[in-house]
């Protein structure tokens, strides 16, 4: 069985890109299973999706413990110890993330002495669709290390993109896009999994704590500064001093507190917060709030 | 045709293949993608039912049954808190022996909140007169649906039914399923004309009415016991028919590698899958084992269970739920199913497992493995359920806790 796990944030198209990934097995004629897991559904939270594809019927479901293939659509999540995407990763399991960095920073940064692919598919895709939807890059480079064919990824993401109601034109986009991401990539080795190897861990026999422990409450404050929450956002609102009236409407505006007022009364936006969702470029009545792509979170 | 689709998708394709009428909702993850793809192919009039939102599942419930009682073919969907919601009307439903069918997808039940399944759920409907379900594969639950109104309109049940899948697991979760031809479910499945019964204004009759007498309501509610057993019969004759058609059989239970195995272990739903690897794992190791899968929950087909595990060394029976301060749900009715068997196994074990969508592990099946061969040579039998839970586990909690402030816990 070959097994890959996809992993992103919500909103980048990553069960889009899993259910292309399955169709395309699924049409080669073999046996397939997809599924997304996600937690909170919320633009930017954690996501990943698990693909299965085998000769024979599938006797496994939920999270894959051991991948043929990991996909990193986001390199952020990489520093979450929370996420981390390199659990299931053996000896054998090719990566792929999509990052602007360095190979061998990321290699040496994460450990990493796998077959490493990594490929600017953000670039990419902004560059082909004007969107930062990964889903379309992320499945086409996945068929193409799978082997697979293009026509068959044509179909599905045409069907894929149909039945979430992407406009015909945004279609044609995407279509060059999974060309573009299917020619650049090279075809790579895929180890099937034969047998899953997991560390065995002992049944332990719970025992009562007092209701301070275990009724389900934090009393820790400030624990989300454990987490990188600019992390999510792959653009970050530059402020154009020069023409700010300092209206304050984006601080207003902001739904995640991102912004200060400094000592001039100017915006000032604190990155670690601001999740890059756009609201203050689109609410900023005299325009100049700006987007530039964060390379370095 | 087989089709790569969604548990979730599976069961909107059987409601449309069923030519449902009528379609009262309320969303609630992880079931809302069965109702927004029905009220989609409604818009695009892909399918010819009416359909309703409603403000909270107790209403929701109670108009898919007056609809029902009006003649309509009526489906609904829920899950966990939604399920819990409708709770008081799930009752008042049966009594007025209206057919619906429902799907609950599982998901565990608040506080905490989470969203990956267990079964305390739908089990908590286990006494309410609805028949129940419980499917393993998006194939099986397609199948169910469409099994499910045939048996429910039968007279000698006319009950509603709830066809369980797992959320996630199964909700989804994109499988191979083979999608019957419109032709043969109609064949299968032909129009819902009720002839007694059924509100029409040209005979008046009163539905839901008190009777204030403790001989009635006995009466009453012992035909619903009785109605709910016919369906032990009738889902024979129906699963029948089904696989002339369809060429896939169902049985109340199903089994795996079960005829020659000394242990044996039981489960339902999605998790079964999980299960039947880990059986062929031990297999390979030399163990005789085998799986029994209850898919049938209500009627509890306590027969055929007393059957297949007639002569077993033991069992173990994994409960994904707890009735709090009692163990499994599941256990109790196994062991009684058996109590007067002459060949009924030395030891029947209670694990509780999978709790919130906890995958369970090989680790776990092997102990539950090592406990069953332990008290089969040994005359000790664990009084209460043994929790599957690892040390991993634990430590990953501890972890969390830590987190939340509760600083480093002590003990295991």
């Amino acid at each position: 069985m070959i097994t890959i796990s996809l992993f992103g944030r919500g909103g980048q198209g990553i069960k889009t890109a899993s259910h292309i990934v399955g169709d395309v097995a699924f049409s080669s004629g073999n046996h397939v299973q997809d599924q997304p897991l996600y937690g909170a559904e919320r633009r930017g939270a954690p996501i990943s999706a698990y693909v299965r594809i085998s000769q024979t019927p599938i006797l496994e479901r939920g999270q894959i413990a051991n991948s043929s293939l990991v996909v990193i659509a986001d390199d952020s999540l990489l520093d979450s110890s929370v996420d981390n995407p390199l659990q299931t990763v053996t000896d054998s399991t090719v990566i792929m993330i999509n990052s602007s960095k360095d190979p061998s920073e990321i290699r040496t940064r994460h450990k990493i002495n796998n077959v490493l692919v990594v490929s600017d598919l953000t670039k990419l895709t902004q560059d082909i669709t004007h969107k930062s939807i990964l889903g379309v890059a992320v499945a086409s480079a996945t068929c193409k290390l799978l082997g697979f064919e293009f026509e068959l990824v044509e179909k599905s993401l045409k069907s894929e993109l149909k039945e979430i109601g992407i406009h015909q034109e945004d279609i044609s986009r995407n279509i060059e896009l999974a060309k573009s991401c299917f020619n650049q990539t090279a075809c790579a080795k895929i180890e099937t999994i034969t047998k899953i190897k997991i560390k065995e861990s002992p049944i332990i026999e719970p025992i009562y704590h007092h209701p301070q422990i275990s009724t389900c409450t934090i009393t820790a404050t400030g624990n989300s500064r454990l987490r990188d929450r600019g992390a999510w956002s792959n653009f970050k609102p530059v402020i154009d001093y020069d023409g700010c009236t300092k209206c304050m409407i984006c601080y207003v505006y902001c739904p995640d507190s991102a912004f200060t007022i400094d000592s001039k009364g100017s915006p000032v936006v604190d990155y670690d917060a601001c999740k890059g969702c756009n609201i203050c470029k689109t609410e900023c009545p005299t325009k100049v709030i700006s987007l530039v792509r964060r390379e370095n979170k | 045709m087989k089709q790569l689709i969604t548990g979730n998708a599976a069961v909107a394709t059987a409601v449309k293949l069923c030519n449902v009428e009528y379609i009262p909702a309320y969303p609630i993850t992880p079931q809302t993608e069965i109702i927004e793809l029905l009220s989609r192919w409604i818009n695009e009039e892909k399918m010819d039912a009416k359909f309703v939102t409603y403000d909270s599942e107790h209403s929701m419930i109670s108009a898919a049954g007056a609809a029902s009682l009006t003649g309509a073919r009526t489906f609904t969907a829920s899950s966990s808190q939604g399920l819990l919601y409708a709770f008081e009307m799930l009752y008042n439903v049966s009594g007025w022996r209206a057919p619906i069918v429902l799907a609950n997808v599982s998901r565990a039940v608040a506080s905490p909140i989470t969203m990956e399944p267990d079964h305390n759920d739908v089990l908590a409907a286990r006494d309410s007169g609805f028949l129940q379900i419980h499917a393993e594969t998006c194939q099986e639950v397609l199948d169910s649906v469409i099994m499910a109104y045939k048996i429910s309109e039968d007279n000698r049940v006319r009950l509603p039914v709830i066809v369980n899948l797992d959320g996630f697991y199964l909700s989804y979760t994109r499988e191979p399923v083979d999608i019957p031809e419109q032709e043969l479910v109609s064949q299968f499945l032909p129009e819902y004309k009720p002839v007694f019964g059924y509100l029409n204004a040209q005979n008046p009759i009163s539905m839901g009415v008190a009777v204030l007498s403790s001989n009635a309501y006995s009466y009453f509610k012992y035909q619903l016991h009785l109605a709910s057993l016919n369906a032990l019969t009738v889902h024979e004759e129906v699963s029948n028919q089904f696989e002339k058609l369809f060429g896939r059989k169902y049985g109340l239970v199903d089994e795996y590698m079960l005829d020659d195995a000394d242990y044996v272990i039981v489960m339902t739903n999605s998790f079964t899958t999980m299960g039947k690897a880990a059986i062929n794992r031990l297999r390979e190791e030399g163990k005789k084992v085998g799986l029994l899968r209850i898919r049938m929950i209500r009627p509890f087909p306590k027969k055929v269970i007393a059957e297949k595990l007639a002569g077993k060394k033991a069992v173990g029976v994994i409960d994904q739920n707890v009735s709090v301060g009692s163990g499994g749900i599941l256990y109790p009715e196994i062991t009684s199913a058996l109590y007067h068997s002459q060949e009924r196994p030395k030891s029947i074990i209670s694990f509780i497992g999978g709790l919130g969508g906890k995958k369970i592990s090989i680790s776990e099946f092997r102990h539950i493995l090592s406990t069953l061969e332990t008290s089969s040579h040994t005359d000790k039998f664990p009084v209460q359920s043994i929790m599957l839970f690892t040390e991993d586990d634990w430590g990953s909690v501890k972890e969390m806790l830590k987190i939340a402030g509760k600083g480093d816990v002590s003990g295991n």
